[in-house]
């Protein structure tokens, strides 16, 4: 007993961090503006990503947390991810080749997921880009992958700068949002909740789209419709001295402090990867069954960092897939191997995996060899020395439920 | 704990009679203060409530355990009729967070498993060390719960019984009223 399997590669805490924590103040890790609050609220702290971050909160267990998100609202403190400001005459074409999104066709105040690749196309971070103009972009990045993508930024922004184009039309300046806080309002009761504290009018602002809401108190803040639960819900944007004052207001009834335990069954359920789990450098988006984040208009020129990988993962099909899968009988965690059924010949591993609070079954995402991705694909999956049967289904598994209009 | 005791006291009329019977000075000082159950506790946080009588070892995990897996959704248990060596990994215990491996925390044959806990695995939350209970092993060598190899704190496989926390009950069997006295009852911080 003990030797415990958390998921993700990045969330584990263990029986001696959390008592070590339960005592005393861990050292060199950082808080967010909320970590006050999360105490004050009965919070279990775990390390998270440098951060010290709410596991959960009192008494109330990670499966009641869950069903409250899936059929009510919850809160969650995601302060610790990195918020940056890229404003500048050549922005587009500047995030345009850190990835391989379509940013110039992106609307004013839309939102795209996208990956930052490195020179091999390998995932480096997955990311949220913000168009707020062709010369404005609000980006947030992992904090687990804080030191590598500031660093990359930084390098690639002053190549940039010293380019033509950027010489010919002007710079690109990047801002980071030190100390400001990001909570996230997920569930079907977040707009109703958010609605009661505001004079704008939510139903206007659909999945993907973001605005500047005054809010009730007289701050007005970045508001972005989406979230990593699959629900309807807001990441909401607050200068660090708002920040508590903003989720106390928030995390009234029937709105539930969550903290990380429920946030990685629910982004799980909605098919979502977390870094460091699910991806990693050595991940193309095409093996990450993120082809859908390459730009229509982008596939031809490929004119992007990474281009080239992608491009024949594209044409050839990757090496390996993503996928989804049920598994029967054990929950099949990270690392737990995928074999083709009867015999030992192994096609990939689970990269993440829980039995689903929603579902009531095993899911689990991993890698397969291309060819054997297929939907209903059935496969064996190793748990505890044990080959357990599982089938290939896509995800979300449980399906979502954003705000289109 | 009191009720353990009530049980312990009833479980036992017929056997301390018996051995109330035997007359030499030796086996009366055994008989005197003969271990009745022995509750031990492993460092991955699992128990073992030994009853000498039957060689039979129940099989747990802590309270504290469970408050650390949170809500318990899966149980793997071990096949009844498994021969197990201490230290062997015979199941799991799961919430929605974690998987948590059990191990055999003596030598034996697994007599019998909860199967109550395939439907309801939040008996492991209600109950750790009552309802909760994963499984009986039948003990190989008793000497690993009982004997004074387990007080030092022996590796056994992987496993290492810990002294602290250790719930004995003595058990004087030469008054016909149960006289018990309890030893070492200030758990170890962390076990509970």
């Amino acid at each position: 007993m003990f030797s415990r399997r958390l998921i993700g590669s990045v969330l584990r805490p263990t029986y001696a961090q959390c008592r070590r924590m339960a005592t005393a103040p861990v050292g060199a890790l950082s808080r967010t503006g909320l970590y006050d609050f999360h105490i004050q609220n009965g919070a279990k702290m775990v390390e998270f990503a440098g951060y010290e971050m709410p596991l959960a909160y009192g008494d109330i267990g990670q499966v009641a947390s869950h069903h409250h998100v899936r059929n009510s609202a919850g809160l969650f403190d995601v302060g610790h991810m990195v918020q940056t400001n890229f404003r500048g005459p050549t922005a587009t074409a500047f995030l345009e080749w850190l990835t391989p999104s379509s940013l110039s066709t992106l609307g004013a105040y839309s939102s795209t997921l996208s990956v930052l690749l490195n020179e091999t196309g390998g995932i480096i971070d997955d990311t949220i880009i913000t168009k707020h103009s062709p010369g404005a972009y609000y980006v947030v990045t992992n904090a687990g992958r804080r030191t590598e993508d500031l660093a990359w930024f930084n390098a690639r922004l002053t190549e940039w700068n010293e380019g033509p184009l950027a010489k010919e039309k002007g710079p690109v300046e990047m801002e980071i949002l030190e100390g400001w806080g990001l909570v996230a309002l997920q569930g079907p009761k977040a707009a109703s909740t958010l609605q009661n504290l505001t004079s704008f009018d939510l139903r206007g602002l659909k999945f993907g789209r973001s605005a500047y809401v005054p809010l009730d108190g007289g701050s007005t803040l970045h508001v972005a419709r989406g979230g990593y639960t699959g629900e309807d819900g807001f990441e909401i944007s607050i200068p660090p001295q708002q920040t508590e004052e903003v989720a106390t207001m928030l995390a009234k009834d029937p709105v539930m402090l969550v903290g990380l335990g429920a946030r990685d069954s629910l982004r799980l359920e909605a098919g979502m990867c977390l870094y460091g789990s699910d991806l990693d450098e050595s991940i193309s988006p095409i093996e990450g069954a993120l082809a859908w984040v390459i730009g229509k208009d982008r596939r031809e020129k490929l004119d992007f960092i990474g281009g080239e990988t992608v491009g024949k993962h594209l044409k050839q099909g990757p090496p390996r897939r993503r996928v989804g899968m049920i598994v029967d009988g054990a929950p099949a965690r990270h690392g737990a191997k995928i074999f083709l059924p009867g015999t030992d010949e192994l096609l990939g591993e689970v990269t993440s995996g829980i039995p689903s609070p929603t579902l009531g079954k095993n899911i689990a995402m991993g890698y397969v060899k291309n060819g054997n991705h297929k939907k209903g694909t059935a496969v064996e999956v190793e748990v505890r020395d044990k080959r357990r049967t599982a089938t290939l289904t896509p995800m979300p598994f449980v399906p979502t439920n954003y705000w289109r209009g | 704990m009191q009720s353990m005791l009530r049980r312990c006291a009833l479980a036992r009329p017929a056997a301390s009679l018996t051995r109330q019977s035997a007359p030499s000075l030796a086996s009366w000082r055994m008989q005197a203060i003969r271990t009745l159950v022995t509750k031990r506790y492993t460092e991955d946080h699992e128990f073992v409530e030994f009853d000498d009588e039957t060689n039979i070892g129940i099989v747990g995990i802590t309270h504290y355990a469970q408050n650390s897996l949170g809500d318990v959704v899966f149980v793997e248990l071990p096949t009844q009729g498994t021969e197990v060596g201490a230290g062997d990994q015979i199941g799991a215990v799961e919430s929605v967070k974690a998987a948590s491996d059990i191990f055999a925390p003596v030598s034996g044959t697994v007599d019998q498993v909860n199967e109550a806990l395939n439907d309801q695995p939040g008996l492991i939350n209600k109950s750790p060390d009552v309802k909760g209970w994963l499984c009986k092993i039948k003990l190989s060598d008793p000497t690993e719960v009982s004997g004074e190899a387990a007080d030092g704190g022996r590796v056994q496989g992987q496993v290492r019984l810990k002294r602290e926390g250790v719930h004995r009950y003595w058990f004087n069997t030469t008054s016909t009223t149960a006289f018990v006295l309890l030893l070492h009852t200030v758990p170890e911080q962390g076990i509970f």
